[in-house]
This record gives structure tokens, sequence and C-alpha cells, in this order.
């Protein structure tokens, strides 16, 4: 079996942690690094947006800052996500790894690992893999009520949302599982009101591991089944490792220079997809 | 089909000749790899590309790919309408989905390039 390094959990800032994903891929890139996979956290909470999304359409930074929530762009697609009850994952891979070489393949691949771990958790969940016309209401600017293909669902609401960044063949795949929701705390964050209807159509959208075990998960429990069921799918042994120092230092500098600043999270040049 | 009036490259580019100029695209099997494409963050007009350099980003199903310039010049038209339309590019590959259009440098054709046969048999078709 090949070897992998797994990065014990910790919480820090959304620019760190976006800055750690970014370092992780640029060190396997360069041919640094073994496939690595990390679960973590976001401490404070934070709003991320996808790489190529209009920061003032799609997020209220006024609204951000009343709630103590962080805002970091993300250096991969798709759309806003609020990491709070959550547990964040990133995978790096090159696509000689077992996962496939295409962008709809590596995502399935990749779920068919993390249905697997959710199965082993007591959760039932299934992969969404037909073509979704996504709707053009606001609510889909919030990535976890808009359902795209190859994303993992419990009956019919989302649980489970990734996005990938892809370079020369290496894949930064990350993605965020929601332990718990709650409607109005998502809707405040991107500045809306949280009146009864658009609580309940997020909540008609999006699921919890909380809402479908009907108790509290812990994220100690969530980790071991996960990395069994990627480890499978994978063909990987992932080995605790932490990270290098050259990769701190990478943090350190995409931190100060790039996830941090108003020039990357605040781009406005890119229109709303 | 492959179109047989291009070159391609094994990233899934095609290259026409127009004159001194190359009309720049995605291929039909290429755009199926990436699925459905949202957003196109093409190079400036006037831009200098250089050969297996990033050159764009494409968003599709949620995933940032870097596209590498097939050759090295100097970009002068981009497809404003993929803007507003960047599913051309999935729905008319090798039409009204063109990417870019350059002036490339005399030694272009030293780049590695596919001709429609050799792409074809790249992609098993």
């Amino acid at each position: 079996m090949k070897q992998g390094r797994l990065i014990p959990w910790f919480k820090a800032d959304a620019a760190t942690q976006m800055a750690v994903d970014e370092a992780l891929f640029l060190s396997y890139r360069e041919g640094e690094a073994l496939p690595t996979l990390r679960f973590y956290g976001w401490d404070p909470p934070a709003i991320s947006i996808g790489r190529f999304q209009r920061f003032t359409a799609e997020v209220n930074a006024a609204s951000c800052r009343r709630l103590s929530v962080d805002l970091v762009r993300r250096p991969t697609g798709g759309r806003a996500v609020l990491h709070e009850a959550e547990l964040a994952y990133a995978l790096i891979f090159g696509e000689e790894d077992g996962l496939g070489r295409t962008v709809c393949e590596t995502y399935s691949r990749i779920a068919q690992g993390l249905l697997a771990g959710l199965r082993e958790l007591g959760i039932a969940a299934a992969l969404q893999s037909g073509r979704v016309e996504e709707g053009r209401d606001w609510l889909d600017v919030a990535c976890f009520a808009a359902v795209s293909r190859q994303e993992i669902l419990v009956n019919g609401k989302k649980l489970l949302g990734s996005a990938q960044l892809r370079q020369g063949g290496s894949v930064l795949q990350h993605g965020s599982l929601l332990t718990e929701f709650d409607p109005a705390r998502l809707l405040m964050a991107l500045g809306r009101v949280p009146t009864p209807a658009l609580c309940a159509a997020l909540a008609a959208r999006i699921t919890s591991c909380r809402a479908v075990l009907g108790r509290r998960v812990e994220t100690e429990e969530l980790i071991p089944p996960l990395v069994r069921g990627l480890s499978r799918v994978m063909g990987v042994d992932f080995v605790p490792g932490n990270l290098t120092p050259r990769e701190w230092q990478m943090v350190k500098q995409l931190r100060e220079t790039k996830y941090t600043t108003a020039r990357w999270n605040e781009r406005a040049e890119v229109k709303t997809m | 089909m492959v179109p047989t009036d291009r070159l391609y490259t094994e990233e899934h580019l095609w290259l026409k000749e127009e004159g001194d100029r190359l009309r720049i695209g995605l291929t039909e099997y290429g755009q199926g790899e990436l699925g459905d494409v949202v957003y196109l963050d093409p190079p400036a007009v006037g831009e200098k590309i250089t050969v297996k350099t990033a050159m764009a980003s494409i968003e599709s199903t949620k995933a940032v790919s870097d596209l590498l310039a097939p050759v090295t010049g100097e970009v002068v038209e981009v497809n404003d309408e993929l803007q507003f339309n960047p599913e051309l590019i999935n729905q008319d590959p090798y039409g009204k989905g063109w990417i870019i259009l350059v002036e490339p440098v005399r030694s272009w054709k030293d780049a590695k390039l596919l001709t429609a046969k050799e792409y074809a048999g790249l992609i098993g078709e």
C-alpha cells in the first residue's frame, strides 16, 4: 500500500487554513510531499467564497464583522460556505493516485471514500451524480443551498460539499461536512433577515450529522472512519505527520501576502456566476 | 469526430491557423473531462503567453483548473461572449466556444502539437 500523510486536526483562522491547504498543494505539486489528508476547524467561524465569486454581491462584510465571522476567498471553485459547526477536510493528491483523472471521476471516487466513512457512522448518505439544473434564486449563493453534481446528500438534502483546485496533474480537494446546521445563523452571516420562510427554505435543502443521527457528533468520532474510507478507495495508508518547516514557511507567506489581503479576498473584477 | 482542419495538444486544446494567427479553444473531449463550465478567467488582449505555462483559469463543477498555453505568443483577441455564456465551451467547443486568438512567435510550430489523427488516437477515437 502506498503511503500518505495525515496531518493532525487543528483549529485556526480562515486565512491560515486556506494558506495551509495551498502550501500543501504547492508542496505536492513540486514533488516534495506525499498525498496528504487533513481535517480541520475554523476559529473564529468564517465564510469562504469561491475563487471567482464576486465579493460584494455574495457576502455582507458588515454582517460578518457584527457576528465575528471571518471572510476569506478560497483557491477552489464553488460558492459561499459558512464554516462553523462543521468538519473541514482537504485532500491533496495527483492524477496517478488512483482517484481517476477527470474532475467528475475524482469527485466521484473521493465521495465513495467519504460515503463509506459516513456509513460506518450510521449515516446513509448518497452521491448526487446526475445533472442538476441549479436555480437562480439568491439562496443558491450559499454553497450548501445549491446542489450540484458529485455532492453528498441525505434524503435529498446536502450534508457535505466539496471543491477543487487542479494544476498540472495535482489536485487539492477540500470540503465541508456539516455537524450541525442553523439556518438563521447562515442567513444572518450572509446579511439576510432570517424570516421563518427563508429558514424553512434552507432547512429543506440542507442537513447535518446532528439532524440525521439525532445527537451531537464530535470531531474525534468523525475523523477515523472518514480516514479509513478514503484510505481504502485510494489504496493509501495515511500515516500521521506534520507540515515540514518549508511548508510552514509557505503558510506564513501565503497567509500574509494572499489570504489576509483585500486584493485577494475582495477582488472585484470577477463577475458573478 | 475530431475536426481535421486544426492541430491539438495533449492537454485537449485545439489550434486553428487563420493567416498568421491561431484561434485556440478546448476540444470536445476536453470540455467533457471538465464538466459544466461556469466561469473563464482569460488572459487580456495584448498579454504575452508562454508555451506550457498557465494562460487562463477555468471553473467547472466547483473545480478551478489552469489552461496551459499551447504556444508562445501575444493574445490579440479574447472571446468576450464567454464572460456571459461560459457554457458555450461545453455546447460548441470547436465553434462559438473558442477562447482566444493569438499571434504566435515564428517558431510556434516547434511546440509539440498533434495532428487530428494523432489526437484522435490519444483520446481513443
